[in-house]
């Protein structure tokens, strides 16, 4: 009977641990791999000894397993708060999917993949934004990208303090490429092998002639190049900075891939275009709407073009001539001059001819048929 | 012995080596060092785990004794990488 039950506490005590292993390596990211290797590790260590104990029997036996699973109890937690801490300390990176960060703003995290490479030392992380705007310049298209993102430098030189190069090459898990013709078995990876190297060479050339118009510029300038999931390294880069630069077309192009939502939309996202001009005259759509307030708050707070001529437009839509006369007066408390331009019922939406930067809201409201025809207009877009 | 507590003994080294591979595995992808760190306190606790099975597969209680030695070194271990990891991200944010 012992031995019956010494043999189910053995095979239990396997399975756990089985388990935690499945989860350290399948889990996301170290803190949830941590969650499955501690807990269940103890827990299929302890059974297992359990066993033993069981099946042996006797007072000495006993003592030496209640005092390794004590033990265990009390040391497994100790070690895991302390390697959990030096890897959120270390920056090891968070699953996008995590909600709450508990730690932010208590405990100092070191952004160990960012490696400053050029020009002036950057500002410490945590510096407060008076000290300049951060950009993040995103090179994923090759070079052709490269007169929009020059252009755009070029716009708001002055505005930007500091700037990081990030090459961002998507990268799936390797797929399972199904029966191949003979000798595709070499050459398939092969070919993939050569895609992915000619795609680090783009991105190299474009990051070149960008450090040279840093430099230039004076702009101090990092780069970085990351493989993997775009979507996921792109937000966690973009958390970091204040305006994320990248070309439209890419955007679009990307955009139109993924559906009629583009992949990501942030606020403090710039689609730069070639041929963008300093900033003079600038175009917020205001869908009336409390997004909208928000978004325009959120570029009050950013500060970018402050010497600009700022126009609050509104699509025709009842309620928003109360909405632009809030969001007039919300300027003019920050210390920015602008005009409202309703558009009565019936009448043309507004368009951004005239205008060196377009600045919507990161998600179409209720105007969403003109959100989506300035997006794809003749000016540059911030989104706010 | 009985042949079911062998049979037992199999299974559970069947599965207590998988473990050991998957968390090797992880070990060795990486990608930083936070995850070796806990895919090796993992290996601690599933060397403890395979030396209980092993105990009972071969009876000889002495084993047990090297499971408390294989706890305690994989605290230490765990703890030590655990204030390298800490001491290098400090300096490195000192040195800017």
């Amino acid at each position: 009977m012992a031995e019956l039950l010494a043999a189910l506490l053995l095979l239990a005590g396997s399975a756990v641990a089985l388990i935690a292993a499945i989860g350290v390596f399948r889990l996301p990211d170290a803190f949830l791999r941590m969650h499955a290797a501690t807990k269940a590790g103890v827990v299929g260590a302890s059974l297992v000894l359990l066993g033993a104990a069981l099946a042996f029997g006797g007072g000495e036996v006993w003592v030496r397993v209640a005092l390794i699973v004590a033990f265990l109890l009390a040391t497994v937690p100790v070690s895991s708060h302390a390697l959990a801490r030096a890897a959120y300390v270390g920056g090891a990176p968070m699953w996008g999917g995590t909600a709450t960060d508990q730690l932010r703003g208590v405990l100092a995290r070191h952004a160990p993949e960012e490696a400053p490479s050029g020009g002036a030392r950057p500002a410490a992380a945590g510096a407060p934004r008076a000290a300049g705007r951060r950009a993040l310049l995103v090179l994923t298209g090759g070079p052709e990208e490269a007169p929009a993102l020059v252009a755009a430098l070029r716009a708001l030189r002055g505005e930007v303090a500091e700037a990081t190069l990030l090459s961002l090459l998507p990268r799936g898990p390797r797929e399972r490429s199904g029966p191949v013709p003979f000798g595709g078995a070499y050459w398939t990876p092969q070919l993939a092998e050569h895609r992915i190297a000619a795609a680090r060479e783009a991105a190299g050339q474009l990051a070149a002639t960008l450090q040279e118009e840093c430099a230039a510029l004076g702009i101090p300038w990092r780069i970085r190049h990351e493989e993997g999931d775009a979507d996921r390294l792109l937000a966690q880069a973009a958390a970091r900075h204040d305006l994320v630069i990248l070309g439209r077309a890419l955007w679009l192009a990307q955009a139109e891939a993924t559906g009629t939502e583009p992949a990501f939309a942030a606020p403090g996202m710039l689609l730069a275009l070639p041929g963008m001009a300093p900033p003079g005259r600038v175009l917020f759509l205001h869908e009336g709407d409390g997004a909208s307030a928000e978004a325009l708050a959120r570029f009050l707070d950013l500060g970018l073009a402050a010497g600009a001529r700022l126009v609050l437009a509104a699509p025709a839509l009842p309620g928003a001539e109360a909405a632009l006369a809030e969001a007039v007066a919300l300027a003019a408390a920050r210390g920015r001059a602008a005009e409202a331009l309703p558009t009565p019922i019936g009448a043309e939406p507004p368009s951004s001819a005239a205008f060196d930067l377009v600045v919507l809201p990161a998600r179409a409201g209720r105007a969403r048929a003109v959100h989506l025809a300035l997006l794809r207009g003749p000016a540059p877009v911030l989104l706010a | 012995m009985t042949a079911f507590l062998s049979l037992a003994v199999a299974l559970s080294a069947c599965m207590l080596g998988a473990a050991v591979a998957l968390t090797a595995a992880r070990m060795l992808r990486g990608p930083g060092i936070a995850d070796r760190a806990v895919a090796m306190d993992l290996l601690g606790l599933l060397a403890v785990a395979g030396t209980g099975m092993m105990a009972l597969g071969t009876g000889h209680v002495a084993l047990l004794d090297i499971a408390l030695g294989l706890g305690l070194v994989g605290f230490v271990g765990a703890v030590g990488v655990a204030s390298f990891i800490e001491r290098t991200a400090r300096e490195e944010r000192a040195d800017g």
